[in-house]
């Protein structure tokens, strides 16, 4: 799949910005409801920190984004240890200020605002890559 | 983002203007928890101009919440605008602590 825009993205937390302007700026021309736009940030900010926050191995990161048929793709690649966090369970329902879990909300965040989010491994050796990408209705 | 911190009435009102993003959340989680818990008493949360947040904002929100609890207090949101209100909702932290429309609502839901 060619992606219309591709980002390299450092691994700090400036790339959560850089990241969110890219993406906005690519997306301009598509008059996308403020709504989808609010969902997407989320999203984005969930999954550039999951990296940049558990990622310390992590030298190269590059950000994806696709608009097409009324759907925006968004995908994250790094060349960190694999690590799928799509696999984390969802944290239980919130029932009480003491039992609620503080882990696992941004996941699950992503998961719940999307249409679909997969994680993939590719490539090996030096070439290997953790790859998120995440489909929401644009 | 900015904070500004004021007292009604027994209450601590706390002032949140733009985005709770993580990097704001970095930079201001220890002054809005040391703003907060030691005085133990109950708090209202003015989001009205927060423009986003997520999940790092929610846990700052619901372990602050959690804190002032333990001590007897109460903590309620409010004036949440739609994108940050679904994603209170979207979390349940709407489920376990209370989001008001107003600031009246949210000193009456913490008296």
């Amino acid at each position: 799949m060619d992606w219309p825009l591709v980002v390299a993205l450092d691994n700090d937390l400036s790339a959560i910005e850089t990241g969110r302007l890219a993406v906005l700026d690519y997306l301009a021309p598509f008059d996308v409801d403020a709504r989808v736009l609010g969902r997407l940030e989320v999203i984005l900010e969930e999954i550039v920190s999951n990296v940049v926050r558990h990622g310390q191995d992590v030298t190269a990161m590059t950000l994806k984004a696709d608009y097409r048929d009324g759907a925006i793709s968004l995908a994250l690649e790094d060349d960190g240890a694999a690590f799928d966090p799509v696999q984390a369970p969802a944290p239980a329902p919130f029932t009480t200020l003491a039992d609620a879990k503080l882990g696992g909300l941004g996941i699950d965040l992503v998961r719940k605002l999307s249409r679909d989010v997969a994680y993939e491994r590719t490539g090996s050796g030096k070439a290997a890559r953790n790859c998120i990408r995440v489909t929401l209705a644009g | 983002m900015d904070m500004q911190f004021s007292e009604e009435a027994g209450v601590t009102k706390v002032v949140l203007d733009g985005r709770l993003d993580t990097s704001a959340v970095n930079t201001v989680e220890l002054r809005f928890v040391a703003g907060i818990v030691p005085k133990g008493q109950s708090t209202v949360i003015d989001l009205s101009n927060v423009t986003f947040v997520a999940s790092l904002g929610i846990r700052m929100l619901l372990s602050t919440a959690r804190a002032l609890a333990g001590r007897g207090a109460k903590f309620a949101l409010y004036g949440a605008l739609p994108a940050v209100m679904e994603i209170l909702e979207t979390t349940a932290l709407s489920d376990i602590i209370p989001v008001l429309d107003t600031e009246a609502e949210a000193l009456a839901a913490v008296a």
